[in-house]
This record gives C-alpha cells, structure tokens and sequence, in this order.
C-alpha cells in the first residue's frame, strides 16, 4: 500500500539513458524541486510580450492554427483551407465526430494505467512510474491527435485546475483526475467540471480537504475553489465566506480501506451539518454531502465567476493583456449560456480581437517543443516519452508538474527570463544538431527536402517551412548571409559549410520572434 | 559532423569584441575594490513556504513558547539536542549551529517579529506582496529590487547587476533592469558546436534589434553568455570552505564565484524551499531541522568561501509570513504572521538580536494565535540598501513605508 510521502519528483526519476548518451551537455541541472515552486510574476498587464516591430503576420490558418491548435502541421493546414475556418472550428468543438482511431489505439495500449481503477494503481508498487504514462498521453496526442482544440482545452483546465502530480499520493490521482474531471468535461459546462472537480481524490488530497473536519477545518481547497478555480481572487468573496465553503466542505475525503483505497468517501461524522451563508445564499441544516452542490451552484451562478473564466480564456487565446471588449463579450456568453465552453470558444474565434492578435502572445516550453518537432519532422524510434519528460522538466513546463494550485503561468514574461530563453535555445540547438535523446537527426533530411542548396534556396525553403509567414527583408539578409558564410549565396553549398548553414538556421529559425510569438 | 569541442568554442568567443565593464583581468584586494565601487553585494536568500521563526530564533526566555508547543519546542540551552544560546532569551535552533562562529564574529544579526505587516495568509499573495515591496497593494508592477536598480545609478551596465540562481526568475527583480536568471555557470552558455559560433550568436542578436521585452530578453542572454564564457571552467572555494551538496549549497557557490569573478554583480537573490511545515514540523529534529542544517552549513560555506569579500557583502535571509505560535494537531504549525530575518555581513552589527519582543500573552499576539509585528521587514530592506548599498532614494523604494531606518543594525558604507 503507497504511503502518502514527501512531496517532489521521486530520486529514481533520473535522466533517461536516451538523453544521457547524446552528446549534449546542460543536462543536470533542473529547476530546485521545492514543495512550494515560487509564484514568479502574478499577471500584471502592461508588462507583456509583444514585439514592438510588427512582423509580416502570419496567413489566418497559422494564426489559428498556432492558437487553438499545439502547432500547425500540413494536412491540418490543408484541411482548414478546404473546408474553411468556421466550419474547422465547427468541427473541432465536436471531438467525437473526428476520427482519431490511430492516436486512440496508440494511447489505450501503451498507457494502460490511464484507463485504471484508482485503489488498484495506488497498490500498485513503484506506481510513480505511471508518470511516463500520464505524460506519453499528453505528449502523444499533442503531436498526433486532430481532436485539436479538445486537447488544448484539457490543457488549458490542466492549468486552471492544477494538481502537483508529485503531492502525497502521487500520478494515480491525477491520472484519475484527468480522466474523470477535465477529459470528461473540457468541452462541456463549466458547472459540471466544477462539480467533478470538488468531487475529485486528487483535487481534494492535493488542497487538503481530507483533513478538513467539523472539529479541526481546514480552508486550503475552500479558499482557491473561490480564488483560482471560480470567482478569482478578491472579486466578491469575504474571508467568512472562504470559511463558510469550508464547513460546507468539511467531511468530503477519502477512503482509507484497502478495497477502495484513495477513492472519494464522505464521511458525515467529520461533517458541520449546521446552517451555512456562503455569498449571501442560506444553506439549511441536514444536506450533508449535498453542501458541496449547493456551493458549486451557488458559484457558477455568480457574475465574477462568468467575468473570471472569460479573462482567463482570452488571456490563453488572445493576449497577455486580454482586451476587455472581448472579456465582456465572453463573460455575457457565459452567463447566457450556463457556462457553455464551446459557446466561449466560438465567440472567442470568431472575435476581431483574436484575429488581430497575432504574435500577442509568446509559445510556453511545451507548445514549443512541439511545435518544433512537428515543423522539422523529428522522430523518435526509443524513449521518447521519457526523454521529452526530461527536457520539459529542465524548461520548467512537464505537464502537471507545476507545485501551487494556481497552474503554470500563462503570460510572456514569466517565461521569459534569460534562463528560460536560453533553456529554448538549447533545445533547437539539440534539435538542430541531432542530439535530441531517442530522436533521430533531422538537419540532413531537411537539406535532402530543400529544392536547392544555396543559402539563398536553404533559407527560404526553411523558413517557409518552419513559420508559414513572410521574414522582413532585413532578417531574410541575415540568415542568408549567415548560411553563406562569406560564399555566394545563389552558390549551392556542400560539405560541411551545407550541413553547418543548415543546422545553423534550423535553430535560428526556431529560436527567432517568428517561431517564439504565436 | 565535427566532434565536440570546447576549446574551439571558447577560441570562437575570444575573437568577439567585449563591453568595456567585462571584467578585469587584474585584481585590486577584493574589498577595496568593491569599496571604491561604492556598495555591498546584497544576497537575497528567500524562505519559500513561510518559515518558522519562533523555531529559528527560539525565544527560550519566555514560558509561553513552551507551554503552546507541547512536542516541537527547542529545548532550552543545555547540554544536548537543545537552543544555542544568543544573548540569555533568544537561542538559535540547534541546526543552524554552523552560524554560531558568524554570531560569535560579529556577523550575524537576527531579527525577531519582522515581517509583512498585510494579514494574508495565502502564500501567493504574501510573496507577491513581499517580493513587490507593496503588501496589500497589487497595482505595483516592479519588484523591490527592479526599483532599487533603477534609482541607484551606479554607471553599470553589467549583465550581471542582478543575478537570481534557480528556476523561473522572482518577482522582486522585476523592473527596468534586466537581470540575468540562470541555474549554474558550468551550464548557462549555447549548446552549439556543429555550427559557426560567433555567426551565430551575431545572427541570432540580429534577429532581435527590436526594443521590445523579448529583444531585451534575448539580448541580456547572449551577454550573459558571452560573460560567464570568459570566467573559466572550474572554480574551486577558498579557505576549505564546503558547500553541501544541495541545490541551496550550490547556488550559494555560484554567487560566491560571481562575486570574486568581479563581474559588476551588485545584488544576487536565491530561494530555499519547503518550509510549509503543517505536519510533522520536527523540533530539533526532523523535517525542518533538516532544512535549517542545510541553510546553515551552506550559509556558513559561502562565508568561509568569501571571507575576504564579507567587508562587502550583507547577506538577509525572508520569508512571506511566520507560523503560528501554538503547534497544531498534526504536531505542525499553521499559516502565521510574524517571522524573523537574519542579516549577515562585515558591515553588520551582528552579536546581537534585533526587533522588540512583542510577546506571547493573548492580548499581545496578532489576531487568535500568530506573533505580532515589531519591525516591518521593508525597514530592514531599507536601511541595507541605504547604508550598505549607497541607495540613497531607499525610503522610495518601498511605497508608503513610514519608517525607513533602523538604527544600528549596520555600520556605515
């Protein structure tokens, strides 16, 4: 039987062989695996990420693409071009009318714990390996799934429901969590994930609620239930009502019988059965474990939680500095639809706002990543769950492995910090070089592809590749001349002075503003 | 596919053209020479997770500390795991034995009931608030070191001004001034080999000539990177002194290597982590002791490490809020208010404990159960920064701070 313990990725979690036998090097040290990960920089507005230059934009469908997708590949391009975008977006926000077999065959049989009973994973021994699966998962459909903007909402809910994978029980909660909560309901109410989620053993052993009881409450899931998961912080809730969610709350816990180890359990003699007030709402006496609906009601029902949701969705979608017209927009959405996310969305998409957004907002380290892999055609023939595990861990973003329940943070800056930079340009130079663990090469496929090889036919080939948009004239100068090194550039290179130019601008193409924004 | 190779990298920087505070090659006695450039080097080390003062700097004098802390009190000085007395009422936790020879020295200066006066106790607030230097004002943008950056003109333009060692960089340098954010130097340079180095570093600038925060950004970087190329492989601390093999002993010994690198860093900030001790908090054993003898022995290695440079540098440790008084059902202690700092540093007047002692009375303690605030941790930050750091707009730094002075704690710049 697992025993809760210490939090923080496990010791045997080490560098995967993959990584360590290539010849890279910056792989040691990773970011201080603390309980509690500093909070670096609450969203403050001004300070964002655009470019004060403009560059050329990119064609709709890349934006779109860039957005609402993890990245954009060809056939995808190709399939919004011929059906349009509003009927793409039609079409995404009905996931289950996507024929995704290949990626759900691939993912039912190499990740089996995903579709596991929760008591049976946690006696499981060494269960914190189940972490390669949850993260294979992610991983997997992000690069191959066309269920596109389904898979970017579960992210997006990841974030705002955030679990450390690495608290006490470790990755079977989450495992259950993203199977029950956010996959269940990504694109449905937002009432219903609400509900699913204060039901949920990971949410409430990550907050704490398992030890909130009549005789000793605890208010840690209480309090970010209204101040991260629904109304935001300070935005109408007192400190008496935090109280009040949490004698609402007292009671809901787990079971610590073997049989139905770490499943939801109630238990009434740990629960306040007097009357409550949360919001200015009477709660009568008696309901018991119906509290937790009532609250959950009481909530989505209230106009910060509608205004809340709105901000945070155009902030993921459209700017570090959401435009307000768009926000109120979302939020009446919201009201008028009961929370209807895919109602949030279309109106996010079809929104001038989020057409005139591009490169408002800056890729985080996973998008990325994949971004990357998929325009440079990076394939992995061993490990590659282990070894992307790795990589994201040295850039701070492996999924779910951000500690405080506020979720990784979702605007420039933060991620933008010199050793964030450099973590991403290292990346495209692993990349760029073949040093990506378990991946085979890519620079010489991309140089047998390219039509021509002078820098000139590198250059654009490349570029036009990598970024499906215009370069300014002055940067499309720069790269030809770094490729060319002092030769002609309309001259087909050869040797090593090719394959040099040519990793060269693979990670200067990645590592530029045009691959950076989105 | 040419091997890898270093050399050949580190001859590619050689022929780049180097801004003119690069560092010097020749070496005036450290302290002088950090004296004539005007100010301390200020580490920053923060607490992560609200820290227990009242088990750092024991109030051993005072009854009620043991009669609300039936399990996890320090014991009182005696022979064995026990408080190390200071001065007869406070002691030191037994872990942080290692700062008992800075104490004795004259280094070490604690200070009791400090803190963030504003009542959250929500850990993303409180470091928000501590870090921006406003508690309880969220219009505030920079952090309290970006602002002191900005008004101390000190004509350097080092990418190393402020440097934070770790992960993402914190809050409390945000501001006009970049600061360079990196994990450790053996590993803060471009992984290119198979590619014209210098080329490519000039190319991937050229691409970033705007004046946007991702220029600045991008920028900052490749000067960094170039900087920490020039200081050499390997670094081996003075004085025997030996870091512990954690990460908190290895971000100090990267700052003490920047340091004596004479790079141009002025301020430099870590964290250390995982103090948010609601259960199985320890006494003089345990969890948190564990985490003290860590702190300690790393703080004690960076000392011996620096002991020529410590005329120049103040060391001061924070946390975004104390504990509670009384330790809780899970022998822990809850979210509180008050909590202690200690200043370290040649130009401190340590060996002696600083901040009233509010006590622990009912009627004294800050709402039901946590330690009042005597000093406002703001005027600590402030008079350091004023007196060690030459700042002479400290007071500013910190928006609406009454009193910005702290009579005694330091000796003059």
């Amino acid at each position: 039987m697992i025993e809760p313990k210490k939090t923080g990725r496990p010791r045997e979690m080490a560098m995967p062989a993959a990584v360590a036998a290539s010849p890279a090097r910056n792989l040691q040290s990773a970011p201080l695996p603390t309980a509690l990960n500093r909070e670096p920089l609450r969203y403050r507005g001004e300070l964002g990420i655009a470019p004060t230059a403009a560059l050329p934009a990119p064609l709709p469908e890349v934006h779109l693409l860039n957005r609402a997708a993890f990245c954009f590949t060809e056939p995808e391009l190709a399939h919004v071009r011929a059906i349009g975008v509003e009927a793409w977006i039609e079409e995404q926000l009905q996931p289950q009318s996507i024929d995704d077999g290949a990626v759900q065959t691939y993912c039912a049989k190499k990740y089996p714990a995903l579709g596991q009973d929760l008591s049976a994973l946690l006696r499981k021994r060494n269960s914190w390996k189940t972490i390669y699966e949850l993260h294979g998962n992610v991983f997997h459909r992000a690069l191959f799934s066309r269920r596109r903007i389904f898979e970017r909402m579960v992210e997006f809910w990841s974030d705002h429901f955030s679990i450390y994978v690495w608290d006490d029980f470790g990755p079977p909660m989450k495992i259950v969590d993203d199977r029950e909560v956010v996959r269940k309901h990504a694109l449905g109410k937002f009432r219903d994930l609400l509900r699913a989620s204060a039901h949920s053993p990971a949410m409430i052993t990550y907050l704490d609620n398992h030890y909130n009881t009549k005789d000793g409450p605890n208010e840690n899931y209480a309090r970010e239930f209204l101040e991260l998961h629904s109304m935001g912080a300070d935005r109408g809730y007192t400190q008496e009502d935090v109280e009040e969610v949490a004698r609402c709350f007292t009671g809901l816990g787990i079971s610590w019988k073997r049989k139905t180890y770490g499943k939801l359990e109630y238990h009434p003699w740990d629960h306040d059965g007097e009357p409550k007030t949360v919001l200015g709402v009477n709660i009568p006496a008696g309901l018991g474990v119906g509290d937790v609906d009532r609250v959950v009601d009481i909530v989505a029902d209230h106009p910060a939680t509608a205004t809340y949701i709105a901000e945070k969705l155009c902030r993921r979608f459209v700017a570090d500095t959401p435009p307000q017209s768009l926000v109120t927009k979302v939020a009446q959405e919201f009201t008028a639809t009961d929370g209807d996310i895919r109602a949030l969305l279309r109106v996010i998409f079809a929104s001038d706002e989020f057409w005139n957004s591009a490169d408002q907002k800056l890729k985080r380290p996973f998008e990325f990543v994949i971004s990357a892999l998929n325009v440079t055609g990076a394939i992995f023939t061993k490990d590659r769950d282990e070894s992307l595990s790795w990589y994201l861990y040295l850039m701070e973003h492996a999924p779910f492995e951000w500690a405080p329940p506020n979720g990784y943070p979702d605007f420039g800056p933060a991620w933008a910090s010199t050793n964030g930079m450099l973590a991403r340009w290292n990346f495209a130079l692993w990349l760029a070089q073949g040093w990506l663990g378990g991946a085979k090469p890519v620079t010489q496929k991309l140089i047998a592809a390219s039509p021509g090889k002078s820098a000139v036919a590198l250059t654009d080939y490349l570029s036009a590749r990598f970024l499906h948009r215009a370069l300014t004239a002055a940067d499309r100068e720069k790269l030809i001349a770094f490729a060319a090194a002092g030769k002609d550039a309309n001259t087909p290179l050869d040797g090593d002075r090719l394959y040099q130019g040519a990793v060269g601008l693979v990670a200067l193409l990645l590592n530029s503003p045009y691959f950076q924004y989105k | 596919m040419s091997p890898f190779n270093r050399r050949s990298f580190l001859q590619a920087l050689a022929g780049l053209t180097l801004p003119a505070w690069f560092p010097r090659l020749t070496f005036a006695a450290p302290a002088e020479a950090r004296a004539a450039q005007g100010g301390d080097v200020l580490v920053c080390i923060f607490q992560r997770g609200a820290a227990d003062g009242l088990n750092m700097l024991v109030p051993f004098g005072d009854d009620l500390y043991y009669q609300n802390r039936p399990t996890i009190a320090i014991p009182q000085p005696a022979a064995g795991l026990s408080a190390i007395d200071l001065d007869g009422f406070f002691g030191l936790h037994p872990a942080l034995a290692p700062l008992k020879e800075l104490w004795d020295d004259g280094l070490l200066a604690p200070v009791t009931a400090t803190g963030s006066h504003d009542d959250t106790h929500s850990h993303f607030d409180a470091m928000e608030f501590m870090e921006s230097g406003a508690p309880g004002n969220k219009s505030v943008r920079t952090g309290w070191i970006g602002r002191h950056l900005e008004s101390l003109d000190t004509g350097n333009e080092s990418p190393f001004r402020a440097i934070s060692v770790g992960g993402m960089a914190p809050a409390s340098l945000r501001g006009p001034v970049p600061a360079t954010a990196l994990q450790s130097i053996a590993e803060f340079h471009l992984e290119a080999y198979d590619v014209r180095v210098k080329q490519f570093q000039e190319t991937l600038r050229g691409l970033y000539a705007g004046e946007g925060f991702l220029d600045v950004q991008a920028n900052q970087t490749l000067d960094a990177v170039n900087s920490i190329a020039a200081l050499g492989d390997s670094y081996t601390p003075a004085n025997g002194a030996a870091y512990p093999d954690s990460d908190f002993g290895r971000a100090l010994r990267e700052i003490a290597r920047m340091i004596k690198a004479e790079v141009g860093l002025e301020v430099a900030c870590t964290d250390i982590g995982d103090w948010d001790t609601h259960e199985g908090q320890g006494g003089a054993e345990g969890w948190m002791a564990n985490n003290l003898d860590d702190m300690a022995r790393a703080l004690h290695a960076f000392c011996t490490d620096c002991a020529d440079w410590m005329p120049r540098i103040t060391i001061v440790t924070m946390s975004e809020f104390g504990r509670r008084i009384d330790e809780n059902a899970s022998r822990g202690t809850d979210h509180g208010h008050g909590g202690a700092m200690f200043v370290i540093g040649g130009g401190i007047n340590g060996g002696q404990v600083f901040g009233d002692w509010p006590g622990l009375h009912t009627e004294q303690l800050y709402g039901p159960g946590d330690l009042a605030i005597t000093t406002d941790y703001r005027t600590v930050l402030a008079e350091i920064l004023r007196t060690r750091m030459g700042n002479k707009k400290a007071a500013k730094v910190f928006p609406g701070l009454g009193q910005s002075k702290f009579p005694g704690l330091c000796k003059k710049g």
